[in-house]
């Protein structure tokens, strides 16, 4: 076969390239290399796209040489897996934030939780302010301190409702809750008010109530008679109603030395619970306290040194302003917070 | 320690065809000691090892995919002989390595641009050349010239529609990189001057 071809028909059907590659038949290459040797612009052709080809493969070989020894490196040192390690790092945050959270939300705040860390506080540095009493008490707070909080509370509550389920019991303490509910007395609606004398049995003013001495001995009877009294203070701390409906009923028949400040403002009730905290030191700079409430009534249980819960009715003085409450003791112990059920502490303001 | 690779032929020839190149370190770590052993006792050292197993699995993955191979023996048997040949042919050239650089010498004639540049820096002016090109060309054209795939396959790897598709554009990259070469010239040529 003679075939008949110029540059063009070479040029066309690419032949210079399918002449390196072998992509031509033997007729092809015998027409192809025939026109070579009378062309040399087709032979400068040839050439450029020889060079061309040869300098792809080069680039191509080096690239593969790479392209072996950096995976030859990564497979004889294997790369630490990050994007392992940070998802591992990620559950193992979730895993150990949630419930943190959680934790933190629902225990931290509770009073057992506070005290504890209160006392713990104070143990190392025992307030010149101490009464002896109150120094006495501190070191009963920290013999027990590594007792199981949850297996102690566990215990008491069995223990009170066990006695609690006795007729004779449960009468009394019928009886003490009646009691007290009388002994809660509102006062008018002031912005400033003047609290009752803090003595036992003295309820006759306006304003603080406190559970006479025969409703807290009949108290003695549901708090666990093999507790010591801080046991049983904390006990009936720990034991405290949570819900508002409970908070209303509650009763000064704890073994817990408490005075219940009431009053109204606009309709609104606000009733005040000084608890007395023995290991709180008069230097605090925030008193514990927990706020329950609702559109109409606010209640609140306030944690205090015993010099500022001994305090007289001439002694203490609340205002309020809006959400905000500051309570006043000696006129120069001032506590300020706001009636919301996120505030933890009364800040004092001087 | 390095952990044994242990790969089946069937699989080999399977991701070659699939241009899966993770294959390449792993036939390197798998044929690494053979290898090795042979060179070695044949007068060359770990480093030309290297090289020439690096150049057999090269030569293993064009001859797969250009259709060279015929599956008439075992994989290993065929590539220890690709690395075998490639050392005796290593060996011979750098027996004779003074005479061939001084014939290589005489060559250098230059007589236009693009016969200048691609003779004095073939590999990497075409290397830098390549490089500059817009996706998909180099892949193009390396799988086209280096691995010598076919259109259908190229089409396949790069998503094209089809081996027109394919075609159609091979040859808009081969042009864009005589552009770049012709380009690269002439400013060696002003550099030169």
């Amino acid at each position: 076969m003679n075939m008949n071809i110029n540059a063009e028909y070479i040029r066309k059907n690419d032949w210079p390239e399918k002449y390196l590659l072998g992509h031509l038949d033997t007729e092809q290459i015998k027409a192809y290399e025939k026109y070579l040797e009378n062309d040399p612009q087709a032979r400068e052709e040839l050439e450029q796209e020889r060079r061309m080809i040869e300098g792809i493969r080069t680039a191509g070989s080096h690239d593969m040489k790479r392209e072996i020894q950096r995976q030859v490196a990564s497979l004889r040192n294997p790369k630490t897996d990050w994007t392992f390690i940070y998802k591992a790092a990620a559950v193992l945050f979730v895993l150990v934030l949630v419930p943190s959270v959680i934790y933190y939300q629902n225990f931290t705040s509770s009073p057992a939780q506070a005290e504890k860390e209160q006392l713990l506080r104070h143990r190392d540095a025992p307030s010149p302010d101490f009464t002896e009493e109150t120094r006495k008490e501190a070191p009963e707070y920290a013999d027990d301190k590594d007792e199981t909080i949850g297996t102690t509370v566990e215990k008491e509550k069995q223990s009170v409702q066990k006695r609690s389920d006795q007729p004779a019991v449960r009468q009394k303490k019928e009886a003490a809750q009646a009691a007290t509910i009388k002994s809660d007395v509102s006062i008018s609606p002031q912005q400033s008010i003047a609290s009752g004398n803090a003595g036992a049995g003295h309820n006759s003013e306006p304003g603080i109530s406190e559970a006479p001495p025969d409703i807290l001995n009949e108290a003695e009877e549901y708090a666990p008679a093999e507790l010591n009294d801080s046991q049983r203070r904390r006990a009936s701390v720990r034991m405290e109603p949570k819900s508002l409906d409970a908070l209303k009923n509650m009763t000064l028949s704890q073994a817990e030395q408490q005075k219940v400040v009431q009053f109204n403002e606009n309709g609104k009730e606000l009733k005040i619970l000084f608890i007395d905290d023995p290991a709180v030191r008069i230097t605090a700079d925030s008193l514990k306290l927990q706020t329950y409430g609702s559109e109409k009534s606010i209640f609140i249980r306030l944690w205090l040194p015993r010099e500022l819960f001994s305090a007289s009715k001439e002694d203490v003085q609340a205002e309020i302003s809006g959400t905000d409450i500051t309570i006043t003791f000696f006129k120069k112990h001032s506590f300020k917070f706001k009636s919301d059920p996120s505030e933890k502490f009364a800040r004092k303001v001087k | 320690m390095l952990k044994r690779i242990f790969l089946s032929d069937k699989e080999i020839l399977k991701r070659i065809k699939n241009n899966d190149r993770t294959i390449l370190g792993e036939l390197f770590v798998a044929y690494e000691k053979p290898v090795t052993g042979f060179i070695r006792k044949n007068g060359g050292d770990k480093a030309d090892a290297e090289d020439i197993l690096q150049e057999t699995i090269i030569a293993l993955w064009q001859n797969v995919n250009n259709g060279r191979y015929q599956a008439s023996a075992k994989l290993s048997t065929y590539i220890f002989a690709i690395a075998k040949n490639k050392w005796l042919a290593e060996s011979r050239r750098r027996n004779k390595l003074d005479f061939d650089l001084e014939k290589a010498g005489e060559q250098l004639h230059h007589e236009n641009g693009l016969k200048e540049t691609l003779e004095r820096e073939t590999g990497s002016i075409v290397a830098d050349a390549l490089a500059r090109l817009d996706f998909p060309c180099k892949d193009l054209l390396l799988l086209f010239y280096f691995e010598e795939r076919k259109m259908n396959e190229i089409a396949s790897i790069l998503g094209f529609a089809n081996s027109d598709v394919a075609k159609a554009k091979k040859y808009q990259c081969k042009k864009a990189l005589q552009k770049i070469l012709e380009k690269t010239f002439i400013e060696n040529k002003k550099q030169t001057k």
